[in-house]
């Protein structure tokens, strides 16, 4: 989905400046002369029929204004228009590469990294394991630019079990991740549905 | 061991990646090698696809080697290390010990222990 985002963003991107250049372009020649000489912005204007244009947007406009199923139709095709913009900006700013964990630089050259995805599995798995625990979800965060990360963690707990009980199992059970990687962990306590057994 | 016969047409590029992805995967805990979601980690070695390493020279006939992992649910610090090691040994024996250069090792999952099986 993203990827079919950034390709459109290229086309419309490239569209749109080759536009932007041929307007400059006209808009830059039409200056040469003044008054309604034949290379003046008072003729492009002519050539461009933006009297007439000037009419039909305003008539466009005005029928906008009537209340009713015109009015709904001007409202749900500027919603439309806001979400097709929020789509394009998505396909621009979302980041191209994958931010990963990095959790050792070498000396000699040499790195050691993780997904984020392969690290909160790593980290979802050693929690589960722990009494009382009926779900958990893990988040991880990166440092940018150097070693480690934060894992933010969601940890349900059954109803029965008193949650001071549960949070200090969870934190030793993640150690065994964020100690070697340097790792923080910031880790809440829900009530969840009781595990099957 | 890696097979030093295997590929002996190919460029040193792709020996030290075929070794390389060779002594990654036999190391205890690695599943597999993954050439990642749009297939850009993996370099041809020949008519071969050695998915899940990519070789990229760095400087003075040296190459930086990265390598893309699945691992099962083992000590990662413990596991990427001795990756690395593994693939800098298999280099030497198999005479490109001037050809490798730095050793990066990305685990990209963990594969985790089906609830219920049975040893």
């Amino acid at each position: 989905m993203i990827r079919l985002l950034r390709g459109i963003d290229r086309v419309l991107a490239v569209a749109l400046l080759l536009v932007l250049a041929v307007l400059a372009g006209a808009a830059a020649v039409f200056c040469i002369q003044g008054g309604r000489a034949t290379l003046s912005l008072t003729h492009l204007s002519v050539l461009l029929h933006i009297t007439d244009l000037r009419a039909i947007v305003g008539e466009f406009l005005h029928d906008l204004e009537a209340p009713g199923p015109v009015a709904i139709v001007a409202v749900l095709s500027g919603i439309g228009a806001i979400l097709v913009g929020l789509l394009l900006l998505v396909g621009l700013l979302v980041p191209r590469r994958e931010r990963l964990v990095a959790l050792e630089h070498a000396e000699g050259g040499g790195t050691i990294a993780a997904r984020r995805r392969a690290l909160a599995r790593a980290a979802g798995a050693l929690v589960d394991q722990v009494r009382g625990v009926s779900g958990s979800r893990v988040r991880v965060r990166p440092r940018r630019g150097r070693v480690g990360g934060r894992l933010n963690v969601v940890v349900r707990r059954a109803a029965s079990v008193d949650e001071k009980a549960i949070k200090p199992p969870v934190e030793e059970a993640l150690h065994a991740l964020t100690e070697p990687f340097k790792l923080s962990e910031r880790v809440k306590v829900r009530v969840g549905r009781d595990r099957v057994q | 061991m890696a097979d030093l016969t295997a590929g002996a047409g190919d460029s040193e590029r792709a020996r030290l990646a075929r070794v390389a992805l060779d002594a990654a995967l036999a190391a205890p805990g690695v599943v597999a090698a993954s050439a990642g979601p749009l297939g850009l980690h993996a370099t041809l070695a020949g008519t071969e696809r050695l998915a899940g390493v990519s070789v990229a020279a760095v400087d003075e006939g040296r190459y930086a080697v990265d390598l893309y992992l699945t691992t099962a649910l083992v000590a990662l610090p413990t596991l990427a290390g001795d990756v690395r090691d593994r693939v800098i040994r298999a280099a030497h024996r198999a005479g490109l010990a001037s050809a490798v250069g730095p050793v990066n090792v990305t685990v990209v999952d963990v594969e985790l222990p089906v609830l219920g099986a049975t040893a």
